[in-house]
C-alpha cells in the first residue's frame, strides 16, 4: 500500500539546511509529493526556523510542429508551497511533509496566475490590432455613439441614451465613461470630459479614438470593466492568440511554428473547453488579418512585436 | 528493494517469472544523454530538470554496456512502440554514473508469490 501523507512522527529530520537541495530531505519530499517536486529556496525566520519553498517541475511537449524538432522541455514552477522547518536547538530542523493535496492546490494556483499574466499580457499586445476586426468594433458601438455625441454637445441626456440604445449596459458605459474623465454629466446631460477635451485627443479620428479607449480599458484592470460591460468580445480574441503564445513564450522561440490541433491541445489546457478545428481556423485566420499572428496553412507562429510584449508580461518555465 | 547491484539486477533480468526491473536515474542523465543518442536533447527550464528522477527499464547487462527502456525515446524518435529499434546502448560506466548512489539504489519488478487463499494473505476480517 503507498501512503502519500506522513505522519507527525514521521518528520524528515534534516542537519545540514545546504544540503536541503538535492539532499535526502528532497528525495523524501518527492517520494511523499510527486518526483516533480524539488526544494527551490531555504532561508532562516528570525526564530530560528527554516522557511523551505517547494517548486515543481514538470516536462512539456514544446516541438516546433513544422520542424518536428522534437522538444521535450521542463518548466520549472517556483514557488508553489512553502514549509516551515523547526529548529529543535539541536542542530537538527524537522520538516513535517505536508498533505499532498495542499501543493496540488500551490501547483493549481500558480499555474492559474501564469494563466492570468498570460491573458493580460496578450490583452495588451493585442488591443489596438482587435480593434479592427468587425466583431469587437460591432460590441464597441454604444460606447463609441455616446462619446461622439459627447464630443459633439447635441444636448444628449443619459436617459435618452438609455432608451435608444435599449442596452441594459448604457448606464454603466456612461458611468466607465465618467470615470475615465472622457464625459461628465450635467443635469443628466452628456458632456465632453477633460479628455474629449483636450487637444491632442481632438485631432484623433473616430477610429483612432476607439482605439484610445480599448487602450484605456484594458490599462485599468479590463477585466472587471469586459466582465460588467458585457465587452465579452474584448476577451474572446486573446483566448485563441493565448492557445499559441502560451508555448511560444515557455519554449523562448519567436519562430516557433504550430499546427492548428496543438493550438487546440492548448486552448483546451488554458480554458478547459474542446474547440473544433475548422472554428480554430476561422478565429486564427481573423488574428492573421490583423497581425497578430503569422498563418501558413494550417501552421501558426508569432508577430515578432506581439511575442515580445507577451514574453515581457508572462512569467515562465 | 534498495541497495541493489549488477549482479541481481542481472538475476532479476534473466529469471523467467519475474518483470523487467525499473530503476531511477539522476538528472544528470538528461545532460548527458544527448552525447549516447541523436535527437535526445531534454530541454532545463528556470530551475534546471528540477532535480526529475527519470525511471528506466534495463533488460541486458553486457560486460561493457548495459541496454534499457527509456520511456522518453518514444517521444524524441517518433516511435509508436518502443522495440528493440528504441532501445538504449550505453557504457556500463555511464549508467553507473546516473544509477544513483550504490546503498540508495532501488529496483522494482513483479514476482508471483506462492499460492494461498485471500484471508491468509490479507488476515482475517
Amino acid at each position: 500500500m503507498v501512503t502519500t501523507e506522513a505522519s507527525p512522527d514521521n518528520a524528515i529530520r534534516v542537519q545540514n539546511p545546504e544540503a536541503l537541495r538535492g539532499g535526502h530531505a528532497e528525495t523524501r519530499l518527492k517520494r511523499h509529493l510527486g518526483r516533480g517536486v524539488y526544494v527551490h529556496d531555504v532561508h532562516k525566520l528570525p526564530n530560528g526556523n527554516l522557511e523551505v519553498s517547494l517548486g515543481n517541475a514538470f516536462p512539456r511537449d514544446l516541438s516546433d510542429c513544422r520542424d518536428h524538432d522534437n522538444v521535450l522541455k521542463f518548466i520549472t514552477l517556483r514557488d508553489v508551497y512553502t514549509i516551515e522547518a523547526e529548529d529543535t536547538g539541536q542542530g537538527v530542523y524537522l520538516i513535517d511533509v505536508p498533505d499532498r493535496s495542499e501543493v496540488i492546490d500551490g501547483i493549481d494556483q500558480r499555474e492559474e496566475e501564469i494563466r492570468e499574466k498570460l491573458d493580460f499580457s496578450m490583452a495588451q499586445a493585442i488591443y489596438k490590432h482587435v480593434y479592427d476586426l468587425p466583431a469587437v468594433r460591432t460590441q464597441l458601438n454604444p460606447i463609441l455613439q455616446i462619446l461622439r455625441a459627447a464630443r459633439n454637445r447635441r444636448g444628449l441626456t443619459v436617459s435618452r441614451t438609455d432608451d435608444n440604445q435599449r442596452s441594459k449596459n448604457t448606464r454603466e458605459y456612461v458611468e466607465l465613461l465618467k470615470n475615465f474623465g472622457y464625459i461628465k454629466v450635467e443635469d443628466d446631460e452628456i458632456l465632453p470630459g477633460e479628455r474629449l477635451q483636450s487637444a491632442d485627443l481632438n485631432e484623433y479620428s473616430w477610429d483612432e479614438f476607439g482605439r484610445k479607449f480599448l487602450g484605456d480599458v484594458v490599462q485599468r484592470g479590463y477585466v472587471t470593466i469586459r466582465d460588467k460591460l458585457n465587452l465579452s468580445m474584448l476577451g474572446h480574441y486573446q483566448k485563441y492568440s493565448g492557445a499559441y503564445y502560451f508555448d511560444a513564450v515557455q519554449r523562448g522561440k519567436q519562430d516557433l511554428w504550430l499546427d492548428i490541433d496543438t493550438i487546440a491541445d492548448n486552448f483546451e489546457e488554458l480554458h478547459g473547453e474542446r474547440k473544433d478545428r475548422f472554428y480554430l481556423q476561422d478565429k486564427l485566420g481573423e488574428l492573421a488579418s490583423v497581425d497578430v499572428i503569422q498563418k501558413d496553412g494550417d501552421f501558426v507562429r508569432s508577430e515578432k512585436h506581439i511575442y515580445e510584449q507577451v514574453a515581457r508580461g508572462t512569467p515562465t518555465a | 528493494m534498495t541497495g541493489v547491484g549488477y549482479d541481481q539486477l542481472q538475476t532479476i533480468i534473466e529469471s523467467d517469472d519475474r518483470s523487467l526491473p525499473l530503476c531511477e536515474f539522476h538528472q544528470q542523465y538528461f545532460e548527458d544523454i544527448a552525447q549516447h543518442t541523436d535527437n535526445y536533447t531534454p530541454e532545463p527550464g528556470l530551475d534546471g530538470f528540477g532535480r526529475w528522477k527519470h525511471v528506466i527499464i534495463p533488460f541486458k547487462i553486457n560486460d561493457n554496456t548495459v541496454l534499457y527502456f527509456d520511456p522518453y525515446i518514444q517521444f524524441f524518435h517518433e516511435l509508436d512502440t518502443i522495440d528493440e529499434d528504441g532501445a538504449m546502448n550505453v557504457p556500463i560506466k555511464s549508467f553507473n554514473e546516473w544509477w544513483a548512489r550504490p546503498e540508495k539504489r532501488w529496483a522494482l519488478w513483479l514476482e508471483p508469490s506462492k499460492q494461498q487463499t485471500l484471508s491468509a494473505a490479507f488476515g482475517d476480517e
